[in-house]
């Protein structure tokens, strides 16, 4: 009996060890936490503190900018994620997974770190206000009204599938959760969402959630792109999209 | 038959255990430098602390360092006023719109190649023809570079990451490339970067003296390389290191590097490092 005890507290605490990786898709603490305490503050303050809020995150967001384009549009060819529209939570959760090496991701890694977004943003400073303040700027900038699609030849078969293994956590049109931290993926880039979607798919993106994991488990090549295209051409809201293609934020003029 | 389950869930665990902790091992090792490197991580370290801290204080020597960059875009106006007589209208060249829009350069190495971000080369006023070698060479995946300990990928990844796109096709076409080393080569070089103690002087007397066997290729002082070759004088520091490194064990053989071989190989760390604060405070901006 004692020799089962054994066994059983070994395994379970081996259990424990082994399943931490996949219990870092939303871990609670650190900064994460606290800036989203700081985006939950924004609700309450004046449009004078708002005013401000917006100037730091602009300030910040310079340097997103850069790869991400000043519209947060990203790139059609699917190298950098359109982030405009992204519910701040969303995004506060990425930054700071990137930020803990919790999502693999070299070319970001940098530009996630307290010091290199301190050094372009001296007056933010690069700690959890930061992040709250520059989260709190992409959700509003408008949408690309024109992303990359797939072929558009299996769209019925990808209607389907969403329906059935997608709606529950990212929402009837692709809209997410925010207070679930379940990404908005409507309208986003054909060929990112396929990448993702393939790493989510075969464990290479480490914060992926072990539900979607677990649901798209079985989906070939085929099924993959075919909801992944149906995704990318989801309209998001009006009020969330530019009027044109060639809109340019102004607030980098 | 329950034993012959939890038996078989408990090897099973323990596998996965042993193969976790070895993998932090690995992953340790790999972190620690016992030598030049640690300097680089525990700087980094000291920054990431100061950037978090809140306080007014801690902010202020980042904001002391900034000005000086800025004044490393001015020395030519202040001695030759005569250049503000200049037609105002430039036509603007071709390269600087696929630097800061489709190649997403201006992010790691700034708008004007001066100001990289972490150990990434400062590139303005670098040479073309190895600016064109070295942007192909990574795109491809034949210069490759040692592990970055932070991403744990080699150390080029996170530039082929912003050129290459998921599918593995090219972001930016050779006419691009040679668009953008044309460019840049003409940009005023970067101001040497001031660490915030200064370097030893007898580390930077060692590093001169062992960087006499590299003027035959890199020209006096680093400030007049062969056609091909690299300037690396006023190069960050970091960076002179990691690629000396790299050189020296073998991560780094793209193009003329492997030629460097029989030079830097029996370099240590601590020699490498002199090497590259030495060279890291010179002023190329000025002749």
């Amino acid at each position: 009996m004692t020799k089962l005890k054994l066994i059983l507290g070994g395994a379970l605490a081996a259990g424990i060890l082994a399943s931490a990786p996949v219990m870092a898709w939303n871990e609670g603490g650190g900064e994460k936490d606290e800036a989203t305490k700081i985006y939950e503050t924004f609700k309450k303050k004046t449009p004078e503190e708002l005013a401000k809020i917006r100037k730091d995150g602009i300030a910040v967001y310079e340097i997103c900018s850069a790869c991400h384009l000043t519209e947060g549009w990203g790139s059609k060819d699917g190298t950098f994620p359109q982030i405009s529209g992204q519910p701040a939570t969303v995004i506060i959760k990425q930054l700071a997974d990137i930020r803990a090496k919790n999502r693999d991701n070299p070319t970001m890694y940098p530009f996630a770190l307290p010091k290199e977004i301190k050094n372009a943003a001296p007056e933010v400073g690069g700690g959890p206000y930061a992040i709250a303040a520059v989260a709190r700027y992409i959700e509003n900038i408008p949408m690309n009204p024109d992303p990359g699609v797939g072929a558009g030849t299996d769209l019925e078969h990808g209607a389907k599938l969403y329906k059935d293994n997608c709606v529950k956590c990212h929402g009837e049109n692709g809209e997410g959760h925010k207070t679930k931290f379940f990404p908005l993926i409507q309208g986003q880039h054909y060929k990112y969402l396929l990448r993702q979607f393939e790493w989510i798919r075969d464990g290479k993106r480490r914060n992926a959630n072990p539900d979607m994991i677990k649901q798209i488990n079985g989906f070939t090549e085929k099924d993959m792109k075919a909801v992944v295209d149906y995704v990318s051409r989801m309209k998001p809201a009006s009020d969330k999209v530019a009027k044109s293609k060639d809109w340019l934020n102004p607030d980098y003029d | 038959m329950h034993f012959f389950r939890f038996a078989g869930q408990f090897a099973i665990a323990l596998i996965i255990s042993i193969l976790g902790i070895y993998a932090i091992s690995v992953l340790v090792d790999v972190a620690y430098d016992p030598t030049g490197s640690s300097e680089i991580i525990q700087a980094n370290n000291t920054g990431d602390k100061m950037a978090a801290a809140p306080s007014k204080q801690a902010s202020q020597p980042v904001e002391v360092a900034k000005p000086v960059p800025a004044v490393a875009n001015t020395p030519t106006q202040a001695t030759t006023p005569v250049a503000a007589a200049k037609p105002k209208k430039k036509k603007r060249h071709p390269g600087r719109k696929i630097y800061l829009r489709k190649g997403a350069c201006a992010a790691c190495h700034g708008r004007k190649g001066q100001r990289a971000i972490s150990y990434y080369p400062a590139i303005a006023g670098q040479d073309k023809k190895y600016m064109i070698a070295q942007i192909k060479d990574i795109m491809s995946g034949k210069r490759k570079g040692g592990i970055d300990a932070d991403t744990g990928h080699h150390r080029t990844e996170s530039m082929r990451g912003a050129l290459v796109n998921p599918e593995g096709a090219f972001r930016i076409t050779n006419d691009d490339i040679v668009q953008l080393a044309s460019w840049l080569k003409d940009l005023p070089p970067a101001k040497p970067k001031i660490p915030e103690t200064p370097y030893p002087a007898e580390n930077i007397a060692t590093g001169k003296k062992l960087f006499k066997k590299c003027v035959s290729c890199h020209g006096k002082e680093g400030r007049k390389p062969l056609k091909g070759y690299p300037f690396i004088a006023g190069q960050k520091r970091e960076y002179i290191f990691m690629q000396l490194v790299d050189i020296r064990d073998k991560a780094r053989s793209n193009g003329k590097s492997k030629l460097m071989l029989p030079f830097v190989k029996k370099l240590s760390n601590e020699q490498i490092a002199m090497i590259a604060e030495y060279l890291s405070q010179i002023d190329r901006s000025k002749k």
